[in-house]
């Protein structure tokens, strides 16, 4: 046993030290964050650096660990940064202004900070479980009050906005369109009429949607989940066995991008890396990997890409007005959902 | 006075280990919690009737569900270890399984079985149920385990001596075995109480966000609302009922603690009735800890058109192959470690016969590993993506199993014995050698055994620390299970298939005895 000691001993002193080697990029993501190996790999070659991914959680949770170490930061770089979370990032002073040179080759209307680099987008939208509303000849809501109906009873399956990205987007969709007085009131009925809450995606997707072996033929997704099913499908399929529900004000767009990390250091290699996320390689290597869509222009899309729809926006929530009633709205919408809360002792 | 000495240096490393792993972190995210005003929060957060219904939900749950594995386990592990059948030692193994399975692949399991469309046909989706089936499939295996061991430890002239003496079977078992056996179940019970009591994800993924626990509202306060000052008084809430469920026990272990060496003996058939006993208890925890398990197997193997390989064919990369290898390299030092971590600490609380050191050893499970993390944030924001912090943070979670069953072993070697070895001139050390550790075997592999299985289910799956360079198998599977489409859900089965392979495989090492015989 002893000798076991003296072994290990050193052992944990050296990785203690091995952790500050010099070269290194220290990149932040959530643990969604997905790019080709050779392609980070070509990086790293190129560059001669190291790269660290820190995954820290969904990006609401990769914010906060963010903020909580903003004196002692963690990394150098950060991806995932998105349109509900800029200000909270901004308020906490976290981000260095950078703009890369890649995003004139980007659309203004993605363009929502200095410090801010757009790198994809995607529109978080119900899915259905096709096969359901067939078995049962149900026919399929038109409205987001439809689903308040008894014959969509106990058949929703939602993302708590307060632990997951898709579930936070969904409830800024209804409060959009609905003003956030008619959203609580649309969650009380939602609740009563059997919405399932889950953590996070992956469980919404895989133990409660239908489509998997659940209950639910409607959960909270993204729109291009239909096409990923297609791609990843066990057999190729004539057409997804899923689609996109696009009910009006149910529809959010995210843009997520990448920042340079206020006291950072490799401030050089960090620029070269958001540079590398908005070159052409990557932008094409990221709609088949994180199932998002590349700002760039001029980026061609897989096939099965006509399998995701795009939804209409009629109405928009500026990241200030996100940021200024966000924190408000989960607090109120727990309350609601998961405390059964009158809506008067809001 | 050496005596002391040797004890003093000896708790250095454990004791090192847990305040740089776990005191230090978590009094920095106590103290950051602090910053915003202690005394005023408190008195918002305790007049939520909210949170006192969360805390009744934590308490109940991990009540019913330890009661529960213990109904389920005590009888199975007396069975056990009065009998000997085929395929013992591979149902011994198979109850290990749980604990290597990653939440999400259990909460897929048991959803098919119980589910909304579920094999069985019960329908127990959205119950509270369910939660609590989930933590018995994850626990029961604790308690059988254990109390067998502690079974196996009772002398049998003890129990020949009460049967001489005219007592029958039931009062043997009321006046005999289970008094001795106590310290073991009491050791098991208290660990899965206190798992179950924290419990996050299992409860999250089972029971939705009806069901939460009160660490899941740590989580949620901390890591989404930054509302470190709310969530520090949960965290002190949730330590004050942790740690008063732990000195109760230990009080009770201390109380309760017997005498007895381990041996290997041959035990008899069963005969006529007794397999019905044996085939009821040892077949229901079998059931209980495999059914999941296989339903996922078939999610594996089974396509649209019948069975096909099509979801192993997909998992046959090298990324695989990586992840492969670091959850062995990985799973392997943790253990390693949690053995010297863990048995030093048992050493030195025996030594101590301290009440606080011992309940010092189940330190992890009583603090919110939420807020443990935070504080790795906090302290060594540079570690963050360092290996040091991940395996630590994974020997910290798994060496309470080595210090357990450590401790138990030696609080049960005859004193009578050592006392002989020193008279007839050994050193200290040679006792050690000679005599303590070659009894303590048994103990050391069982605690190692629960080690490894902690350590590869859980690892990196729900930490912070990642590189890609680092991925392993828990952590594949939930990338796998991060994009939509069949094939995924299916490589995410045959990965998990894959895993629970590896770790019977592993089991059969660890367990293998020097003469050829399984004594666990």
């Amino acid at each position: 046993m002893r000798k076991t000691l003296f072994f290990t001993l050193p052992l944990l002193a050296t990785s203690l030290f091995a952790s500050a080697h010099a070269a290194d990029l220290r990149v932040v993501t959530h643990s969604s964050f997905n790019l080709d190996k050779k392609l980070l790999a070509k990086f790293e070659q190129e560059n001669d650096v190291k790269l660290q991914l820190i995954k820290a959680g969904d990006a609401g949770e990769m914010v906060s660990k963010l903020i909580l170490t903003r004196n002692a930061p963690i990394a150098d770089v950060v991806y995932g940064i998105d349109n509900t979370l800029l200000s909270r990032a901004l308020t906490a002073d976290l981000l260095a202004p950078y703009q890369s040179a890649a995003l004139k080759n980007v659309p203004k209307k993605y363009l929502l900070n200095g410090a801010f680099n757009p790198v994809d987008y995607g529109h978080v939208a119900l899915n259905i479980d096709k096969a359901f509303f067939q078995k049962n000849k149900l026919a399929l809501p038109r409205t987001l009050g439809d689903l308040l109906k008894p014959e969509y009873k106990n058949l929703l399956v939602v993302e708590n906005p307060a632990t997951s990205s898709p579930g936070l987007a969904f409830l800024l969709a209804t409060i959009k369109e609905l003003g956030e007085k008619g959203a609580y009131s649309f969650w009380a009925g939602l609740r009563d009429n059997g919405v399932k809450v889950s953590k996070g995606w992956e469980d919404a997707y895989y133990t409660e949607f239908s489509r998997n072996g659940g209950s639910r033929p409607i959960v909270v997704s993204y729109s291009s989940s239909p096409a990923a099913e297609v791609f990843y499908a066990e057999k190729k399929p004539k057409t997804s066995p899923t689609a996109n529900l696009f009910l009006p004000g149910s529809s959010f767009l995210q843009i997520e991008g990448a920042a340079l990390i206020k006291g950072g250091k490799n401030v050089d290699l960090a620029k070269k890396f958001i540079d590398f996320l908005l070159s052409k390689e990557a932008q094409t290597d990221i709609p088949t990997q994180m199932w998002v869509y590349p700002v760039a222009q001029g980026i061609k899309l897989d096939p099965t890409y006509r399998y995701a729809g795009t939804p209409v926006y009629t109405k928009t929530l500026t990241p200030a007005e996100i940021a200024a009633g966000q924190q408000k709205w989960v607090e109120n919408w727990t309350k609601v959902v998961l405390r059964n809360a009158d809506l008067k002792d809001l | 006075m050496q005596r002391t000495f040797t004890t003093f240096l000896l708790a250095l490393i454990p004791l090192g280990f847990l305040g740089f792993f776990l005191i230090y972190p978590f009094v920095r995210a106590l103290l950051a919690g602090a910053e915003g005003g202690f005394l005023r929060q408190a008195q918002e957060v305790l007049h939520e009737k909210y949170y006192w219904e969360r805390i009744g939900w934590s308490l109940q749950q991990a009540t019913y569900s330890s009661v529960l594995s213990v109904l389920l386990g005590v009888p199975a592990a007396l069975t056990l270890a009065r009998h000997d059948f085929p395929f013992k030692t591979t149902l011994m193994r198979i109850l290990m399984l749980p604990l290597v399975t990653p939440s999400i692949v259990a909460a897929m399991g048991i959803l098919s079985l119980v589910g909304a469309r579920g094999l069985t046909g019960i329908h127990l989706q959205d119950t509270a149920f369910l939660v609590i089936l989930g933590n018995v499939f994850y626990n029961q295996s604790l308690i059988v385990r254990f109390v067998y061991a502690g079974l196996l430890r009772i002398p049998e002239h003890t129990v020949q001596a009460a049967r001489v003496l005219g007592a029958n079977r039931w009062r043997v078992l009321w006046r005999v075995t289970l008094p001795l056996v106590l310290p073991h179940l009491l050791g098991a019970f208290s660990l899965v109480f206190l798992y179950c009591f924290s419990s996050f994800s299992l409860a999250l993924l089972l029971g939705g966000q009806k069901f939460s626990t009160l660490e899941v509202e740590i989580y949620t306060l901390t890591l989404y609302q930054l509302d470190l000052s709310s969530a520090g008084i949960l965290v002190l809430v949730q330590f004050l009922i942790t740690g008063l469920a732990a000195v109760v026990y230990t009080n009770l272990q201390k109380r309760t603690s017997s005498t007895g060496e381990f041996r290997t003996r041959t035990l008899p058939r069963p005969q006529g009735l007794q397999w019905l006993q044996v085939l009821f208890w040892t077949g229901l925890t079998g059931l209980i800890a495999l059914a999941p398990l296989l339903s996922v197997f078939l999610k594996s193997v089974l396509g649209q058109e019948g069975i096909t390989w099509a979801f192993y064919r997909g998992i046959l990369t090298s990324d695989t192959l990586q992840a492969l290898w670091n959850t062995l390299k990985f799973s392997g030092i943790a253990m390693v470690l949690s053995v010297v971590v863990g048995g030093l600490q048992a050493i030195v609380t025996f030594r101590r016969a301290s009440p606080a050191l011992d309940a010092l050893s189940l330190l992890p499970f009583l603090v919110s590993m939420v807020s443990v993390s935070v504080g790795y944030l906090l302290a060594y924001p540079g570690l963050s993506a360092s290996l040091t912090l991940l395996i630590g943070a994974y020997v910290l979670l798994a060496h309470p199993f080595v210090t357990r069953t450590v401790l138990a072993g030696l609080r049960s070697l005859s004193p009578s014995m050592l006392q002989s070895a020193r008279v007839l001139g050994a050193s200290p050390l040679r006792v050690w050698q000679r005599v303590i550790l070659p009894l303590l075997k048994s103990s050391i592999r069982t605690g190692a055994a629960f080690a490894l299985a902690s350590a590869i289910g859980e690892f990196a799956a729900t930490l912070i620390l990642q590189r890609p360079e680092w991925t392993t198998l828990s952590t594949l599977i939930y990338q796998t299970l991060g994009r939509p489409g069949a094939q995924n859900l299916g490589q995410a089965a045959a990965l998990s298939s894959m895993l629970l392979g590896i770790t019977y495989m592993a089991f059969q090492v660890l367990e293998e005895d020097a003469a050829g015989q399984n004594s666990f």
